[in-house]
Formats: C-alpha cells, structure tokens, sequence
C-alpha cells in the first residue's frame, strides 16, 4: 500500500537532504509508528506519501500511484486514498465543524442528502455531534485535534496519516485519540503515524525510526 | 451546478467587491462601445462615399471612331456603370469654349484635335475598396491614356479614414487588454481571500478544475453584468443621440456622424462575459503554486 524504494528528498534551495536513501513497506491494514527527534525528517515523509512533494532520487508508490509522475490533475485521486491529519489540523475558520468534515465529500461531487448522515455519523464517533455548529477556532486543541481526524476518516481512506496526532494534547485526549486511530486500523485501514512521543507506542506495532534522515531501525 | 451555487454565494458575501469591479468593467466596456462607435463611423462614411461618380477616360488619338464606339458599349455593360458618353474632340472644344469667353479665346488658333477623344462614365455609388479595384480594372482598357478620377480628393478621403481606423483599433484593443487585466486581477484578488479555502480543497482531493470552477462562474457573471449595465447606459444613450448628432450636424454639415448604433447594445452585453472569461482564465493560472 506505502512503497517506498531507495527514497532520497531535498527541499528546494535547502543543501542538506531531508530524507536520505529510505525504503520502507507497508501493507494493506498495518499500523505503523514512525519516531525519531525533531528535524528528522517525519513530517518530510508524510508529505512525500501524501504527494505534496516529490522525490529528488528513488520511487514512492502510494495505492498504485506512482508519486514521481503525478500531476496536478491526478494528484487529486491519489489523496482521494489518504486521510491526513496535520499537525497544524488545517481547519477552515469561520466554517462550521460539520462544514469543515464535509468538504471532503463535497469536493467529491457527492449529494448533500448522501454527505449530511454520513459527517453526522462520523462526528458522533469522534464524540463531537454537540459542536457539529460550532466554529473550530472556538474549541479546545484536543477538540480540533478530533475535527481533523474526522475530516481525515469521513472518505473512507485506504490510508490515514497522522503527524504528531497528540502534540499538544494531555494524556487523556492523547488517548482518545489513539482509541479513534484503533479503530480504524481494525477497519483495514493502512497507518501511519508520526510522532516523537514515545509514550504512545504500545509494543506490537511496527516502528520505523528516522534520524537526520535515514532509517536507523524498523 | 454547485460550483454556479458557490459562485452566487461567494459573490453574495463579498457585494460591495462585485458591484465596484462590475462597474469599473462597465467604464471600460463603454469605452470599447465608443471605440466601436468611431470605427463604425469610419466604416459608414467610406462605404457611401459619393464624393466619386464620375470617371474620365482620355483616350488614345489614333484610335478608330469606331473601335471608340466599341468600348463604350463595352463599359456600359459593366455592372458599375451607370452610364457612358463618348466625347469626341469636337464635342469637347465645344463644350470646353462654351464654359466662359476666357476659355473661348484661349482655344482660338488651337487645332480641333487639341483634345483627345474621352469616355465620360457615371459610376454607381460603391464601396472605397471596391471603387479601387474597379479603378484597376478600367485601367487596362485598350487606348487608355489618361485615367481622370479626382485623384486628389480619393486619396486624402482615403488617408483620414485609414488614419482613423487604426486610431479607433489601438484603442480598441488596448481597452479590451484593460478589460481582461481588470478582469484577471479581480479573480486574483478573489483567490487571495479564499487561499485557505483552497489550500484545504486541494489537500482534502479537490481536482484543479472543481477548485477553479466557481471562480470562472464569477469572472463571467461579474462580465456580464458589466455587459448589462454599459449597454443600458448605451440604450439610454440612443435616446439623446439625435439631438447631438443634429447640433454636429450644423457644425460639420458635410460629415454626417452619427452617435449612436443599434448594434452597440449587443456587442457590449456579449463583450463582457467574452472578455471577462479570458482575464478570468488569465487570473487562474496560477492558483496551485
Ligand atoms: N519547507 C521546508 N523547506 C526547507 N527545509 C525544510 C522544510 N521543511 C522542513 N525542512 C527541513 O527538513 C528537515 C526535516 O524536517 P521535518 O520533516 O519537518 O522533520 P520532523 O517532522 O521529523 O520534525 C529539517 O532539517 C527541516 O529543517
Ligand atoms: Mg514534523
């Protein structure tokens, strides 16, 4: 599902590479955490996969897509295959909650009457049907931090990738977060989280490890 | 269907921005219409030029009374030819002394053959290009020597009117290069105070086109409400123009100018969503970067 072969990225005008020689699989419904210190390059793979940069050397094939050859005409059905949750959730102020998780579906061309039980469905799981009208930047972090994760899950992604999911939350919303992201692995979805919080490793999922860089441990 | 509803919306919220760039397209569409008023002005004073309809063609002394006769019915049949009156060097010694006593003695003593024989030809009223080529096609009649059309007058007409279409053209174009700029930077400005709005479309799995859809909505309601209004303004123009083409008139008795056309109102309200569209089109090259 997540191919990456011999993957080297240097961001525009910056002299050091960012990510360097990585190959790493995932297959259809795993879970998989990817850690290292700050600066090491996770956030940098994450949009690689996501198709918002491309590699300088080597091959990233997400769902079939090759990710060298997209264009901006087909990028947009390779992301039609990943939730993505960023670490800054990328919410639209002054639109509603409800708004906010239905974009995915309206970009999608899809009927309002097929949209409207299915974000409100999708809200209920993430425990927030009481804020379906309220405004994001209204809500508390942990909050928010639920919007995205609905927003990234109400297309029924192949793949969901999260960066730094539990940042700036306590170890309770950490938590809930985590449940959701369980969830959606049981359902077959393919993960990927990032983040530098080792305390949410819980031992059986498979770990990849950047450094400056390069893959030190899988 | 949606993207037109979004477009309505999006022009909903932000009124005051349509109604100021709609009217501002509106100015310069009425500058186009005036533009276009000019060179129609050009067009109709060269197309009923009647300043010629008459051509002299002076002809070669040896050739036979007879063979003179010929051509004349020849040129007769011409379509441009209204009429054909062969002058025979007596006749015009006549003609010519009969005008004053001056001219009388200034012939007396000449010979009779000062004048070469000439076919005097009244043309029908016709276009100036298609008064060229028939100039062209009598100037390789057999015997020609001379060739008499008010050279002068043809030519200066010519010049003014050449002059004028090329001033009205430049203005033209560099208006609806105005338009489309105006254009182009209102949907610039519109794609500003949706960045993020867009960024999120993109990153969700929104295509290019769903993206630029409701902006090309806007470019061309926003061009054809311009349309609406510089033609209404030109409508109500036509109300007034008789007066002031009567009191040009009394200035420029000569020239008749008028200020008004039946076809300005339709090419104005066909002119801003056409030249709307493109500068739309112009604006969104970018939207992706
Ligand atoms: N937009 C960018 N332009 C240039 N360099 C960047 C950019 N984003 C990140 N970097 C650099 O790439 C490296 C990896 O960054 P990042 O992927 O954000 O790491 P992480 O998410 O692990 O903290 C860092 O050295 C960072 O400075
Ligand atoms: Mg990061």
């Amino acid at each position: 599902m997540i191919d990456l072969f011999h993957v080297s990225f240097k961001y525009p005008g910056s002299r050091e590479e960012a990510l360097r020689d990585l190959t790493l699989h995932l297959e259809k419904g795993e879970l998989a955490f990817l850690t290292g210190p700050s600066g090491a390059g996770k956030s940098s793979l994450l949009r690689l996969i996501f198709g918002a940069e491309k590699p300088s050397r080597g091959q990233v094939v997400i769902a079939g897509h090759n990710v060298s050859r997209l264009t901006n005409e087909s990028l947009p059905y390779l992301r039609r295959n990943i939730g993505m949750v960023f670490q800054d959730f990328k919410l639209l102020p002054g639109r509603t909650v409800f708004d906010n998780v239905a974009i995915v579906l309206e970009v999608l061309g899809k009927s309002r009457s097929y949209i409207r039980p299915k974000v409100l469905n999708m809200l209920k799981e993430v425990g927030l049907t009481h804020k379906a009208e309220s405004l994001p930047e209204t809500l508390s972090g942990g909050e928010q931090q639920r919007v995205a994760m609905a927003r990234a899950l109400v297309g029924d992604p192949q793949i969901l990738l999260c960066d730094e999911p539990t940042g700036n939350l306590d170890k309770r919303q950490a938590g809930e977060i985590m449940a959701l992201i369980k969830k959606a692995s049981i359902r077959g979805t393919t993960i990927l989280i990032a983040t530098h919080d080792p305390t949410l490793l819980s031992g059986n999922e498979r770990l990849f490890r950047l450094e400056e860089g390069r893959l030190v441990a899988d | 269907m949606r993207a037109l509803k979004r477009a309505l919306l999006n022009i909903s919220y932000n009124r005051q921005v349509f109604f100021l760039n709609g009217l501002i397209l509106a100015a310069a569409l009425m500058l186009l219409g005036f533009a276009a008023l000019a060179l129609f002005n050009v067009h109709f004073l060269t197309a009923s030029w009647e300043e010629v309809n008459n051509v002299v063609l002076y002809l070669d002394n040896t050739l036979e009374e007879g063979e003179q006769k010929k051509l004349a019915a020849l040129l007769k049949n011409w379509p441009e030819v209204a009429e054909v009156r062969l002058v025979n060097p007596e006749t015009a010694i006549k003609e010519f002394t009969q005008l004053s006593a001056e001219a009388k003695e200034l012939m007396s003593g000449l010979p009779a053959t000062i004048f070469p024989p000439a076919l005097d030809l009244t043309i029908h009223n016709m276009a100036q290009d298609d008064f060229k080529s028939f100039i062209l096609k009598l100037g390789s009649t057999p015997g020609l020597i001379y060739l008499d059309y008010g050279q002068n007058i043809y030519e200066e007409v010519g010049k003014i009117s050449g002059f004028l279409r090329v001033v009205a053209l430049v203005a033209a174009l560099i208006i609806m290069l105005l338009i489309m700029v105006i254009a182009a930077f209102t949907i610039k400005v519109a794609l500003y105070q949706r960045r993020r709005e867009i960024e999120v479309e993109w990153l969700v799995g929104a295509t290019p086109a769903f993206i630029k859809m409701p902006f090309l909505w806007e470019g061309g309601i926003m061009g054809l409400f311009s349309g609406l209004v510089a033609a209404a303004v030109f409508a109500a123009f036509s109300l007034v123009a008789p007066i002031g083409e009567e009191i040009l008139a009394t200035f420029l008795p000569a020239i008749p100018i008028k200020l008004f056309d039946a076809r300005l109102c339709p090419l104005l309200l066909l002119a801003g969503p056409f030249l709307a569209l493109p500068g739309t089109f112009w604006g969104l090259r970018r939207v992706l970067k």
